[in-house]
């Protein structure tokens, strides 16, 4: 006999928070320019996971815990194998869920991670989304801000500190240089961890639950998707100041064989820098010189001051 | 279609252009000298950029478009990214160029995202090569670099790397072109701020608050500084470059400095752009702490201390000694300088 069917019951609602991570090279093993690509074939090789990342997973985590309404970790990770260890990890912490998204155009840059990510979540509700300030491995943060601007979602940068404030809303800490704001967040919104406390332990009951999760890559397919950017090869690393090429070429080569090999002698200092004796008072103008050549001095005005005749 | 210009966005602070814009000025000159296009300044600031009009002619700027500054009660910046964006609909330039301030790092992808440009971060060197821009990014945690391209066709947005480039030098030979400055905030209504971020409170704390890991420069002391009353020299020092205040492990013992203010293995990990080390050798366990530092200025008695293994520029000096004629000569010339009409 057919069962009559049955009222529709009201789902609670429950608050879905994103936590983006993203795997970084493992700095314990040393990498050649032609194994970049491929590093995670290494044997052996194990990446870990961004520490901006996961400090924006314990935000999730503490933000769950303290939640008046129920909700759920989400940590999601998107690219090639090495995310999976970054996703076990995130489980093993504590994260409910662990999401692979599959991109499969290659090596993946920022937009295409952010098409990826909005095609994912298009149909899929969530609450907050909370990325790493930045990754350590290139220093790039362009995830979160693309992902928002395609999402339609509003954007928080800088954030130190999240609480609830009851409504189901946030107050977010922000410190940008020498100003701290304090804003409060309307839900759904994306916002990135600047600083935080750093990820707990994991617990043996999520090491067993994590070991125990089949992680399988979702495919998504967000249109028509060209990278942004292209690789045209790798390089030895170089000098991060242009001036200081110009530095290194001033040292003997004698000077930088004895430094490679760490001896003593006019080889105590590294390469590019000076080392002079002089009393204070021309050791305090020489500082003063190169505090001014190198704009440090006078915060706020780095430009040099107006010459003879322009306008203050 | 390309307009052919080189946008560098400039933001200005109380009427002063802050230095990252700057070091973006000075990466477009190069640019547009090897691709023959136009530099244009985008002005971000609450003041008119008239009073700057002839230092931004002799750097090579040909035009200003004065888009405004962040709204009070804006922090997602919406209301200037629309702004620029509806210019970039307008006539995109060849590239746009930002300096790393924390703005820039908020809109640049973002507005990359919303008009389909491609975005460059962090970028350490421009050049270009064949008529196409190539540029070099740090990767694997600096242990290597990658040279980047846009793709054929593709306008891009460039972000670089701090410090990367020098201050831009004013041409000295020949007068500057008259600048063209139009103020594009009348023709580009902003929408209304979000009403789903609201600030609630903004605080301008005093440098010797600022959290080590955010500061810009860092002055850190050890036991070089001889005394309490010597270690309160770099409080003082700190206020004058808007610094903040570190420590070395002995210092914290010796009870001169709170141990949040400790630098090292087990303290702070800090980056700052410049690093000034006070009286500290240079332990392993200290140079854990500050040895990603962009520049590093060390002063102590011990010509043989580790610390100048590291450092950019070393003076062989007691520091409590130096840190005060510093601030002894700063002082003079803010009192010249007062005194002068």
């Amino acid at each position: 006999m057919p069962q009559p069917p049955s009222e529709p019951q009201a789902t609670p609602t429950i608050l879905r928070i994103v936590a983006f991570l993203r795997p970084v090279h493992n700095p314990a093993f040393s990498i050649e320019p032609a194994q970049v690509s491929k590093f995670e074939e290494l044997p052996g090789y194990r990446p870990m996971p961004d520490p901006l990342s996961e400090i924006a997973l314990e935000g999730a985590l503490g933000l769950r815990d303290s939640s008046p309404e129920p909700a759920t970790v989400i940590a999601c990770s998107a690219g090639g194998t090495p995310c999976q260890a970054a996703l076990r990890e995130a489980l093993a912490c504590g994260a409910d869920e662990a999401l692979w998204i599959h991109c499969s155009t290659g090596e993946p840059d920022a937009w295409i991670v952010a098409a990826h990510l909005s095609a994912f979540f298009r149909h899929s509700r969530i609450g907050l989304a909370l990325f790493g300030a930045r990754d350590l491995d290139t220093g790039a943060g362009a995830v979160g801000p693309m992902f928002s601007a395609l999402a339609g979602l509003p954007f928080l940068d800088g954030v130190t500190g999240l609480k609830w404030t009851g409504g189901g809303r946030l107050e977010a800490t922000r410190s940008r240089g020498s100003i701290r704001e304090r804003i409060r967040l309307t839900l759904p919104a994306c916002v990135s961890i600047h600083r935080g406390p750093p990820l707990r332990y994991p617990t043996l009951e999520g090491k067993i639950r994590s070991e125990r999760t089949p992680l399988q890559p979702c495919a998504v397919d967000p249109g028509p998707v060209a990278p942004s950017l292209e690789r045209e090869r790798f390089s030895p690393p170089k000098p991060a100041r242009a001036s200081a090429a110009a530095d290194y070429a001033k040292v003997s080569s004698l000077d930088r064989i004895r430094q490679a090999y760490g001896m003593s002698g006019s080889g105590q200092k590294a390469a590019g820098s000076q080392v002079l004796r002089l009393p204070p008072d021309e050791a305090s103008r020489k500082i003063l010189q190169i505090l001014k050549e190198e704009g440090f001095l006078d915060p706020g005005r780095a430009e040099p001051r107006p010459r003879p005749g322009e306008k203050e | 279609m390309s307009s052919g210009a080189c946008w560098v966005l400039v933001e200005s602070q109380t009427g002063r252009i802050c230095r990252e814009s700057l070091e973006a000025l000075s990466a477009a000159r190069v640019l547009t000298q090897q691709t023959g296009s136009e530099m244009v300044a985008l002005w971000v600031g609450a003041e008119s950029p008239e009073a700057r009009s002839a230092y931004l002619a002799s750097l090579g700027v040909r035009r200003v478009r004065w888009v405004g500054k962040v709204a009070d009660g804006d922090p997602a910046c919406e209301g200037l990214l629309a702004r620029i964006e509806a210019l970039y609909r307008c006539g995109p330039p060849l590239f746009f160029l930002f300096g790393p301030t924390p703005l820039s790092l908020s809109l640049a992808p973002r507005l990359a995202a919303h008009v389909g440009a491609g975005y460059a971060c962090r970028i350490t060197n421009l050049r270009s090569i064949g008529g196409r821009l190539v540029m070099t990014r740090p990767l694997v945690q600096g242990t290597l670099s990658e040279l980047l391209r846009f793709p054929s066709g593709r306008p891009g947005l460039i972000c670089l790397s701090p410090r990367s480039f020098d201050l831009p030098k004013p041409f000295s030979d020949a007068e500057p072109l008259p600048l063209a400055i139009e103020d594009t905030a009348p023709f580009l209504p902003a929408p209304p701020p979000s009403s789903l971020l609201e600030i609630l409170e903004s605080v301008r704390e005093p440098a010797s608050r600022v959290a080590i890991e955010d500061a810009e420069i860092v002055i850190a002391g050890g036991r070089g500084m001889r005394s309490r009353e010597g270690f309160a020299l770099l409080e003082q020092l700190a206020e004058l470059l808007g610094g903040a205040v570190g420590a070395s492990r002995i210092a914290v013992d010796l009870g001169w400095a709170p141990k949040e203010k400790l630098i090292g293995q087990t303290g702070a990990k800090v980056a700052p752009d410049l690093y000034i080390a006070c009286g500290i050798s240079g332990a392993h366990q200290h140079l854990q702490g500050m040895k990603h530092s962009r520049a590093v200025l060390a002063i102590n008695t011990d010509p043989m201390a580790p610390i100048f293994r590291i450092a950019t520029w070393g003076i062989v000096a007691d520091a409590s000694e130096v840190v005060r004629e510093i601030l002894h000569r700063s002082r003079e010339t803010e009192n010249h300088h007062a005194a002068t009409p």
